[in-house]
């Protein structure tokens, strides 16, 4: 269980405060409890909206963890650790 | 019990869904998103909440490069602040004004062709309210939001980047030209060597064949003259290069001149047909430095012009000016070449052996010498052996009633006198020696100056060659010294002290005018200059006591070499 690989996409919205904390967020989440077994793509609606598409997202920033399924979505700044934990069944659910 | 099963991963299913759309809520309710993203009928809106934007437009706003939004049409519907600094108009001045009122009205078809097809990237020259041009990039690119279509350019400012290009450019192609002038300079110098070294082995082993003798004397004599004036080039372009050249400029009459000029060419270069036609004219120039111009042109159009060839020689006034040209239907030059015929070691390719020799450095002195005659200087050619045509225009003065080219007499032959030599190089010493005996005169030396010294206080000779550079006392001492014992010899005549140096500076000459001495002259010693100075020195000055500096400098016409100008620093 601990060496599944998770594969996880983040969706931004341009440049702004927000989203730039996000990707600090997620990358130091995943160096602190993925480390070495994570794929992450920071994808940019604005500059890539038809990937949003297939995604179907609502709003940005949205976090999402493609494998190990299921899919789960994650939507904030990602700035609270023990929720994000939670959003990728990485502890159990209460 | 499968569907017990079912019924639980179902209720779980929708639990964690509701979990995630609560969530989602609770993320929007809490302002922790940015944008909401839209199903639209044109695919995915994005809907920023806040200040989504304001972070591209900083970067845009604080980019190097000129932004603008434009219509289909060209008008400016968006610029950023560095698009107004560039076009120097304020900011709100130009939104909503047209594109190309910007452009200049060359680059115009280009612009419009860009905006039309709506990308791609293209040079331009922007005009900016100031008068200013700014050479530019303009990058197109076009978007379409909410079905309007617009043309994104960036304007990106490449003046700099030209001007260091240019730069760059600039001094790679003068370090070239450098390096193969240093290369073409050894092979000068060394042509003229061989052809001395030669000689010398045939006077030592032509014992009774006089006209070999003779003939390898005058080739030693002939080569000599030509590495003299190498290093006579060398040194005035130097001083052209540094503007160190000072004209002594009085009323000359330029058609004897050309005509005095020209006759030393079409005696000397038999292998072509010359045709000279002058008209009198005057012009106010320094009468050493026009002839320099004039044979340099005719040499030039000698060198490149074949055996058999036709060269032009014609003076005449057109305008107030005095018109020279020199035409030859020799080789020509190249459409490449022309513009840059008047560069420093720029030369033209010679198909002969360049027996010639040259040095690249004459048409630059040209240039530079009629530039200081308030003249111009300019060439046509059609092209590879099409032959060329130098025109040199001076402005013309009215005629003086005298001839203005004085002792251009045959070399007077100086009756016997006593002469004393200093000189440390012991080949030199021998062979001025040696001139000064078949001369008749009657010569003593010294090696160095302790000695010069000695002997020009007891030997009382009529005129003292001193090197300046010489071991221990050097010759400026020397003449120092004996001036001050009282500038004579101990039986009461004036000894004439003649400075010998390779400097021929207008400081150099007043450095020698000071030491004492008479007269300067300039290595190697012209053997027309010695004879005449000796003879001018026919009755020595009845003086025990040194003349005041001002009646001992009234010999200046006999002040020699190249340096003329030189003289008038004394004055």
């Amino acid at each position: 269980m601990s060496d599944e690989r998770y594969v996880l996409k983040l969706y931004v919205a341009g440049m702004t405060a927000r989203s730039t904390r996000a990707v600090e967020n997620v990358r130091a989440f995943c160096e602190k409890h993925l480390e070495g077994r994570y794929d992450l793509q920071v994808i940019d609606v604005y500059q890539q909206p038809a990937l949003a598409r297939t995604e179907q997202l609502i709003a940005a920033p949205t976090l999402i963890k493609k494998l190990p399924l299921p899919l789960r979505r994650l939507i904030g700044d990602m700035s609270n650790e023990e929720r994000v934990l939670v959003g990728l069944d990485l502890v159990a659910r209460t | 019990m499968r569907d017990d099963l079912s019924a639980a991963e179902q209720i779980r299913s929708l639990t964690e869904r509701l979990e995630e759309a609560e969530e989602t809520l609770r993320a929007v309710r809490s302002g922790e998103i940015d944008a909401f993203i839209v199903q639209g009928p044109a695919g995915e809106q994005i809907y920023a909440l806040r200040s989504a934007e304001q972070p591209y437009r900083n970067l845009i706003e604080d980019m190097l490069e000129g932004a603008t939004i434009l219509t289909v049409e060209g008008d400016i519907a968006y610029c950023n602040r560095r698009f107004a600094e560039l076009v120097s108009v304020p900011l709100e001045d130009v939104v909503g004004g047209s594109m190309e009122q910007f452009i200049v009205g060359a680059d115009r078809p280009a612009y419009r062709s860009l905006l039309a097809a709506g990308s791609g990237k293209r040079r331009a020259r922007l005009a900016a309210a100031d008068g200013r041009f700014v050479d530019v990039l303009m990058s197109f690119t076009t978007s379409v939001t909410d079905d309007v279509e617009r043309r994104n350019l960036i304007i990106t400012d490449i003046s700099e980047l030209l001007v260091a290009q240019s730069g760059r450019d600039r001094a790679e192609q003068q370090s070239q030209a450098k390096d193969e002038f240093m290369a073409m300079l050894a092979h000068e110098l060394r042509n003229p060597l061989s052809a001395i070294t030669a000689a010398v082995q045939v006077l030592e082993q032509a014992k009774g064949h006089e006209s070999a003798i003779t003939r390898a004397r005058f080739i030693i004599g002939r080569q000599a003259q030509h590495l003299s004036r190498l290093v006579d080039d060398l040194l005035d372009v130097g001083r052209v290069v540094t503007g160190k050249i000072a004209l002594e400029r009085r009323a000359l009459d330029f058609c004897d001149l050309v005509r005095r000029t020209a006759a030393v060419f079409t005696e000397r270069e038999t292998d072509h047909q010359f045709s000279v036609n002058v008209s009198p004219v005057w012009i106010n120039g320094d009468g050493v430095r026009i002839e320099q111009i004039v044979s340099n042109i005719i040499g030039n159009a000698v060198k490149y012009t074949p055996v058999g060839g036709k060269i032009t020689v014609s003076l005449g006034i057109e305008a107030g000016d005095a018109v020279l040209r020199v035409q030859d239907d020799g080789f020509g030059i190249t459409p490449e070449l022309l513009p840059r015929i008047f560069d420093l070691f720029v030369q033209g390719e010679r198909t002969l052996d360049r027996s010639q020799g040259g040095l690249g450095i004459g048409l630059t002195l040209v240039r530079r010498l009629v530039e200081l005659h308030d003249g111009t200087v300019g060439v046509d050619s059609e092209g590879a052996n099409c032959g060329s045509l130098f025109t040199v225009r001076l402005p013309a003065v009215p005629a003086v009633g005298v001839c203005g080219c004085a002792d251009d007499g045959p070399p007077i032959r100086a009756s016997q006198r006593r002469v004393l030599i200093v000189e440390d190089n012991r080949d030199a010493r021998e062979m001025f020696r040696m001139m000064l005996e078949l001369d008749g005169h009657h010569v003593i030396d010294a090696e160095e100056g302790c000695a010069g010294l000695q002997l020009l206080r007891t030997e009382a000779p009529d005129v003292a060659f001193i090197d300046v550079g010489l071991p221990g006392l050097d010759g400026y001492e020397i003449a120092r010294r004996f001036r001050a014992d009282g500038g004579a010899a101990a039986d009461g005549h004036r000894v004439l002290l003649v400075a010998l140096t390779g400097y021929g500076t207008p400081d150099a000459l007043e450095r020698s005018r000071r030491a004492g001495f008479d007269h300067h002259l300039i290595k190697p010693v012209n053997p027309e200059a010695l004879y005449r100075l000796l003879s001018s020195h026919e009755e020595p000055a009845p003086t025990g006591v040194a003349a005041p500096e001002g009646r001992l400098y009234n010999g200046r016409l006999n002040w020699c070499g190249v340096e003329q100008s030189g003289s008038s620093s004394g004055s």
